[in-house]
């Protein structure tokens, strides 16, 4: 049995950043900027990474809902005359600490499996 | 026809959602859905095929959603509503509690030696405590059977002189008659005195001798109780020669008159004088209440003319009850008694001496004297409850760790911790409610014996059964003891939850150490309560041990007495009475005759030890003595003393020749010898008696020992009065026989 061993990262955090394909990054990254609401994150998910990932509703909101539990997140109601009332989110101090958090953790694996994956050189 | 929404709920609906906000979520993911629509149809999808398609990706998106919705702790929302018990749900209900019954049932039935010891237990405890709860209910606790019974008190004399002073006594006519006069704090004060009527035999019946009171005008009124028929008796009737009328009981009527409807104006015939009835009182009616030979006749307390004046002779015959104005408490009708009673003692001293008024509630009279140990039994018995309770949980908790496999099973199986719970306190509710059952049966039987073997002294011991008020507090210590029963186990499988995995199943089921240390404490407060017991039965045997140990004066060993009451043909009452000395003679010599019969006697005026005691005055010629000297008298035959083996210090016993016609003797016992001749002990003296329908008159003096006639357990010397005094035989016609013969 091999085990690889990698030093300063949360390899707790790595595991469950994995499982879940970066789920959580993903929403906080896409919320630091401003509030959106759920359909437009799966929109932008979508054609940001060109199709290739797709989140669907069944998995979207309760992720929405746990964010929302832990505080890192936070929904409103916002009512636009003519239109339906939309709940957008928008990220907390809390949230913000953790998707720096997230970023390294994130980043040091990339490069970690960079360092690994990039090739030899003479 | 696009319904997103309802898409939505459909999918939300089995998570534990608050309803506001599952209506959020509906709401945002029904907008999500929206979105998607409108992108379709944008894209040139028609809207149709648009919402068809919406509604298809959601269905197998949508897949996952309940259940990842289920993990988050919005969706643990308890509705604190309970649901509407419609008909389906009762259904379940009782079926659930039908299922609940049969497990515990199969459960008990499973460990017969379980159920066995749990049930002996239970019956005893539940049993004892009920019978003693029977007999407090009825003999103490209850209220007495009369309209607004807490406005009826007792007023009575008390001497302030004697030791203890708070014993209620009974009250002079004379007194009576001024407390009545000046009073104004009750509705009425009333008087009961002793009687007695001695049917003739008329119509084919048999004599009877009817227990009566003597009663005075206020007597019904008092009492708030009024003749279902007739009328109650008037101040007239207390005058002698108006009171010939008498008031009967609702029993008396039955069954001496058939019920008959002109009972009123016929006339119960006494051997001295008939008594016209003038009223019939109701089938509940009762006074003394629940006394065990209920009185079946009232008849008006006659004050003779020596009573209404205040002259030298005292006679407290009297027993005194009234009924206190609305507002008034006995603590004011206390101060104006005592008022009252100053007042008499100013106008005449002598009568007053050593004498008050006193006033308490007549249910604190009627049970004084059995409140104090009827309450220390039923401590007592509240102690055995409690050892059976500890008992029984012992019980269950060691069934409880032998239980542990199978309640482990059950909790694999998905039975939760209020389940398994439930389980628990049912079966144990039914060891308890079965035990209660049976614990009646016993109870019932106690009550029995103790009826039996109760002193009639007792108040309103006639009343003793198990009723309702009983039978709650017997099913509310059952469904108590059951709940208590069940902690044990309980408190032990939430010691031992992880016990209760399945993993478990394989390891011995030999008790733990929170099972050891559990059972130990209730082994320690079982001991401890059996220790306050044994400390209390010790204390009772103690004090037993004492009373039987005081010297009696006699040896009641195979001492047998037989009441007699000759049965007499119709016709022949007036001979048989004539004749009363031969009959009672031919008596004593047939009871003689009887093999194994050492020695008969006659006694009259009650036997010793019962406390039945009849009084006469007393004067010795020369001396002046204090007023109210009354003495004990019994009249027997000669072989009364050595039937009782009561030994003589001097003189003699009563022989043949003291017959009537021959010089009156009397013997006397030493208290009274040491009382009234003091110094040096000498027969021949001579005294003379006062009392009432005695025509005796002088009387020569011998001793005895102090006989008891009260009790062992009665001081001797605060019976002053008590003396037992002696006339010869033969003796009246109510006599009881006294005889010594083996067992």
């Amino acid at each position: 049995m091999y085990y690889l061993l990698m030093t300063g990262i949360d390899t707790r955090g790595l595991d469950r950043e994995l499982k879940k394909g970066s789920a959580e990054l993903l929403i906080l990254s896409l919320l630091e900027a401003r509030a959106r609401h759920g359909y437009e994150l799966s929109k932008l998910i979508e054609s940001r990474s060109g199709g290739t990932l797709i989140f669907h509703i069944d998995s979207l909101y309760p992720l929405l809902y746990r964010l929302e539990e832990r505080g890192w997140i936070k929904g409103t109601w916002v009512e636009n005359a003519g239109e339906r009332r939309r709940r957008c989110y928008k990220v907390t101090a809390e949230g913000k600490r953790e998707l720096v958090r997230q970023r390294e953790t994130w980043a040091t694996f990339v490069e970690a499996v960079r360092c690994v994956t990039g090739g030899e050189h003479a | 026809m696009r319904d997103f929404a309802a898409a939505v709920r459909k999918r939300v609906v089995s998570v534990r959602l608050s309803p506001e906000r599952e209506a959020e979520i509906v709401d945002e993911l029904s907008q999500h859905l929206e979105d998607r629509y409108n992108d379709l149809v944008s894209g040139g999808a028609e809207p149709g095929e648009a919402a068809a398609r919406v509604l298809a990706e959601f269905t197998g998106d949508g897949e996952q959603l309940a259940a990842r919705l289920g993990t988050l702790k919005q969706a643990r929302w308890e509705d604190p509503t309970p649901p509407r018990p419609t008909a389906a749900n009762r259904r379940w209900a009782l079926a659930g509690f039908g299922f609940e019954l049969r497990q515990s049932l199969r459960a008990i039935r499973s460990a017969p030696g379980f159920a066995t010891a749990a049930l002996v237990v239970l019956t005893l405890g539940i049993g004892a405590t009920t019978a003693m709860v029977s007999v407090v209910d009825a003999v103490v606790v209850r209220r007495l059977p009369f309209p607004e019974a807490g406005r009826l008190v007792a007023v009575g004399e008390f001497n302030f002189k004697a030791e203890p002073t708070n014993g209620l006594n009974d009250v002079a006519p004379q007194n009576f008659l001024d407390w009545r006069d000046r009073q104004d704090v009750f509705t009425g004060l009333a008087a009961v005195g002793f009687a007695a009527v001695n049917l003739k035999p008329e119509g084919g019946q048999e004599p009877e001798i009817l227990k009566a009171q003597a009663v005075t005008a206020d007597f019904f009124p008092v009492l708030g109780v009024a003749p279902i028929i007739g009328r109650p008796f008037t101040l007239e009737n207390e005058r002698d020669g108006n009171a010939r009328v008498a008031v009967i009981s609702y029993g008396l009527w039955q069954r001496r008159f058939g019920g008959a409807k002109d009972v009123i104006g016929r006339y119960l015939h006494g051997q001295l004088t008939d008594f016209q009835i003038v009223g019939v009182m109701p089938p509940a009616f009762a006074y003394p209440v629940g006394a065990v030979q209920p009185t079946e006749v009232w008849l008006p307390n006659v004050f003779r003319a020596d009573e209404r004046i205040r002259g030298n002779d005292y006679s407290y015959r009297l027993q005194v009850i009234g009924r206190l104005r609305t507002g008034v408490s006995i603590e004011q009708a206390q101060s104006q008694m005592t008022r009252i009673t100053a007042g008499l003692a100013r106008e005449t001293p002598k009568w007053f001496e050593d004498r008050a008024a006193k006033v308490e509630s007549l249910h604190g009279y009627l049970t004084k004297g059995v409140d104090r140990w009827m309450t220390m039994l039923m401590g007592a018995v509240g102690f055995v409850m409690l050892i059976a309770c500890v008992n029984l949980s012992n019980l269950t908790l060691a069934r409880a760790a032998a239980r542990t496999k199978e309640l482990a099973v059950r909790s694999a199986l998905g039975a939760s911790r209020w389940d398994l719970a439930r389980a628990l306190i049912t079966e144990s509710l039914m060891l308890s409610l079965i035990g209660a059952g049976l614990g009646l049966i016993f109870a019932s039987l106690c009550l029995d014996l103790l009826r039996a073997v109760m002193p009639p002294e007792i108040p309103r011991s006639a009343d003793i059964a198990i009723n309702f008020r009983v039978l709650a507090a017997t099913v509310t210590l059952a469904i108590a003891t059951g709940l208590i029963c069940s902690v044990a186990p309980m408190f032990y499988f939430s010691r031992r939850n992880s016990g209760l995995a399945l993993t478990m199943v394989s390891r011995s089921n030999t008790a733990g150490a929170g099972h050891r240390s559990f059972g130990a404490v209730l082994v320690a407060a079982e001991v401890a309560l059996a220790t306050v017991l044994l400390v209390g039965a010790g204390l009772f045997l103690t004090s037993f041990r004492r009373v039987t140990n005081i010297k009696l004066g006699l040896d009641p060993h195979n001492v047998l007495t037989v009441r007699v009451r000759p049965r007499v043909a119709p016709g022949q009452w007036e001979a048989v009475q004539r004749d009363n000395r031969g009959l009672m003679k031919n008596v004593l010599e047939r009871v003689r005759a009887i093999p194994g019969v050492e020695v008969a006697s006659l006694v009259s005026g009650g036997l010793p030890m019962r406390g039945d005691f009849r009084t006469v005055g007393l004067g010795i010629p020369g001396r002046a003595l204090p007023p109210n000297e009354d003495l004990d008298l019994n009249e027997i035959s000669p072989e009364y003393f050595r039937a009782l083996r009561a030994p003589l210090v001097k003189g003699r016993y009563f022989n043949v020749d003291d017959i009537q016609g021959s010089e009156p003797v009397a013997i006397f016992n030493e208290a009274a010898a040491r009382k009234y001749f003091p110094g040096k002990i000498r027969l021949a003296r001579s005294f003379n008696s006062k009392g009432r329908g005695l025509s005796l008159a002088w009387w020569r003096a011998s001793d005895t020992t102090d006989l008891r006639t009260i009790g062992a357990d009665r001081d001797l010397c605060r019976w002053i009065r008590a003396r037992r005094l002696a006339r010869r035989w033969p003796c009246g016609f109510r006599t009881r026989l006294a005889t010594s013969c083996p067992p």
